[in-house]
């Protein structure tokens, strides 16, 4: 039971992780209907920014807002010199071009930052709590309450304000938002800027756990493209599910049936929840519009 | 006037020399490792190894008056990127070549090595590179094979430390197979009972199910396979986890950028194979301070391995010249030179380097605890 309560907290806290990242990815298919692949240097830069800050001498908390402030400048300039010029070409042109600026991002980090693995302090050293068998780790368990915390601010902000209405509208016809006296393209820039901040932020959170590396960002795309799908495409709702859905399994999958099959695992979930319900556990009309 | 009488006076001077000029040329070395990309932290120290080697060289006077050259071609960290390095550096007709220390990459390029037939160096360790395996005539191992260290690292386990239930955590990709091959094999050839085995991918971040499955399974002692990065992690976690048995890591999880980076305390106790520690060897004293001196770095052996590979080829340039089939003839009479990094022989089917010693991580440093003949 210990094994399985252990277990099941690094798969929640790993899920977490995985949902922050498909929440981001998300925001911009649903708001802009844009699929960046440069995500995952948005995710790694947030790692980078964390530890060059520390090493600057910022305090934690002040250096975790300074990361995320910086990533969101990253998502501004993005919006503005790939989406905007791109905006209303094909799908996969945008796909293209964020493919292009993940490279050439990953290629700046390296001249910045240099080829070996970064660490980052975590908010409370090195301590664990121990609850008979089972180790706490505080980080882990502020991952999951950050987590938490954000999706329920997303979730009140989307549904009950009337910048998440004008954002809602924007994600499902941004034509008729646009007759209805909506910005459509501020309501883009702020998806981009919230999909930055969410990057910032899970980059921050996860340099402890991760080692900040160049190569940070991109498995955790990977998965969070996994979520994405298992959730459904473009539902932030589904974002949340598929991530800690993926997470738990994933860890449940390697600790009891084999860790050689653990991704197999994954993967295999996402195939069996494609075939029951094709387009994921929380369909969108935004999935028919790409 | 005068003007006149200074240009004219350059011009004869110029004249002169000239000639002597024309014969000195420029011997361009290729070399094939990772500037970007995640093996690029790895791979950095063997470009310092490589350049100390021929700033050297050439601060003597070059190989019989001629100057070294270095031409550098990024691998990206990937196996395409590392065959497409190669035949770029090819096309610069290189005397040899410094390959990659990734073995994969290494093994994929093996059909051009051996139709180049150029010395090429490499630090890769798989026992698959030995020319009694997958390696060719030209490939040149710079480094003690994975046969020798993980036997080691077994040997180590159950014969210095007594212990005989050993956990293995590895890498799922040719480096950590090989290693699990070696250790399967010594345990089963000296009746010991089996390993137990988890693995893991080079992106995992989370191993707490492995390592709770080795933990559960009774495993007194881990042998930890990886790259830097996963060590990082993989360390972190043992001491969450609270595993409490000796822990021995692979290579990477020793080398000066990967001790730099554990925090504070946490990989003290820490056991790692490497071929040689230079910074501990007197004999090695003065070369060691160099090295800090020129990267700010401790000297680790995979530098020292890729100097010595540097030296051993410039001996032997200056011996038979720059042709590719004398040098590599030339290079396969090498039997006991004593580099550096470590002895290294490829006469009768030798494969390189040949010693291991065990390290442990001791406030943040390592410290010599034995040597496995």
């Amino acid at each position: 039971m210990d094994t399985f309560i252990q277990v099941l907290l690094a798969g929640t806290t790993i899920g977490c992780i995985y949902a922050l990242v498909a929440l981001g990815f998300t925001l911009t298919i649903a708001a802009a209907g844009v699929v960046n692949f440069a995500y995952a240097e948005w995710v790694t830069y947030g790692g980078f920014f964390g530890v060059m800050l520390v090493g600057m001498g910022w305090p934690l908390w002040l250096a975790l807002i300074g990361a995320v402030a910086c990533t969101m400048g990253i998502g501004y300039i993005f919006q503005r010199v790939v989406f905007r010029p791109l905006e209303g070409r094909h799908f996969l042109t945008t796909v293209t071009a964020t493919i292009g600026v993940s490279v050439s991002m990953a290629a700046l980090a390296i001249l910045f930052w240099g080829p070996y693995p970064l660490t980052l302090p975590t908010f409370f050293g090195s301590g664990i709590l121990r609850v008979g068998e089972i180790s706490l780790f505080p980080h882990n368990l502020l991952i999951i309450a950050i987590t938490a915390v954000l999706i329920g601010v997303l979730h009140l902000g989307l549904t009950r304000t009337t910048i998440g209405f004008r954002l809602q509208a924007t994600a499902q016809d941004p034509d008729a938002a646009r007759l209805m006296g909506i910005r459509v393209r501020r309501m883009r820039t702020l998806a981009y800027l919230l999909s930055a901040a969410l990057a910032g932020l899970a980059g921050f959170l996860v340099a402890p756990l991760f080692i900040v590396t160049t190569t940070m960002g991109f498995a955790l795309m990977l998965k969070g493209l996994a979520a994405t799908i298992v959730g459904g495409w473009g539902s932030l709702k589904g974002a949340v599910f598929g991530g800690l859905l993926i997470g738990i399994f994933e860890a449940l999958g390697a600790a009891y049936i084999s860790s050689e099959y653990k991704d197999v695992i994954a993967f295999v979930i996402v195939i069996v929840v494609l075939l029951a319900m094709p387009r994921g556990l929380f369909p969108e009309r935004i999935a028919e519009k790409l | 006037m005068k003007r006149l009488k200074a240009t004219l006076s350059t011009l004869a001077i110029s004249a002169m020399l000239l000639p002597g000029l024309a014969m000195a040329k420029d011997i361009t070395l290729g070399m094939v490792v990772a500037t970007t990309g995640a093996f690029a932290g790895g791979e950095a120290p063997l470009i310092n190894g490589t350049k100390m080697a021929i700033e050297e060289i050439n601060a003597a006077g070059g190989i019989n008056g001629d100057k070294l050259v270095l031409v550098i071609e990024d691998t990206g960290s990937e196996q395409t990127g590392a065959i497409n390095a190669f035949n770029r550096i090819v096309s610069s007709e290189p005397v040899a070549i410094m390959n990659t220390t990734l073995s994969g990459f290494v093994m994929s390029q093996m059909a051009i090595i051996e139709d180049e037939g150029i010395p090429t160096f490499t630090g890769g360790a798989s026992p698959q590179l030995a020319p009694t395996a997958k390696g060719t005539e030209a490939l040149f191992r710079v480094r003690t094979s994975d046969v020798i260290v993980a036997t080691a690292a077994v040997r180590f386990v159950t014969e210095t430390l007594g212990l005989e239930k050993i956990g293995v955590l590895r890498l799922n990709n040719e480096y950590g197979a090989g290693w699990l091959g070696q250790i399967e094999r010594y345990l089963a050839g000296a009746g010991k009972p089996a390993a137990t085995v988890e693995s893991y991918e080079s992106i995992d971040r989370d191993v707490t199910p492995q390592i709770l499955r080795l933990k559960n399974a009774g495993s007194q002692a881990l042998i930890v396979i990886g790259d830097p990065a996963n060590h990082l992690v993989i360390v972190q976690q043992l001491r969450q986890l609270g595993f409490e048995g000796p822990v021995v890591v692979s290579n990477s999880g020793v080398l000066p950028t990967t001790l730099t980076s554990y925090a504070p305390g946490i990989a003290d106790g820490i056991y790692g194979t490497v071929d040689s520690l230079p910074a501990a060897d007197p004999a090695h004293a003065e070369w060691g301070d160099r090295y800090r001196a020129a990267y700010s770095l401790e000297p680790d052996y995979s530098a020292a391995e890729y100097y010595d590979g540097v030296m051993m080829l410039a001996a032997a340039i200056g011996k038979v010249g720059t042709g590719a089939a004398d040098l590599v003839a030339e290079l396969r009479s090498i039997d006991g030179y004593k580099g550096v990094g470590t002895t290294y022989s490829y006469t009768n089917g030798g494969d390189g380097g040949t010693s291991v010693v065990i390290v442990q991580i001791e406030n943040g440093k390592l410290k010599l605890v034995t040597s496995i003949d």
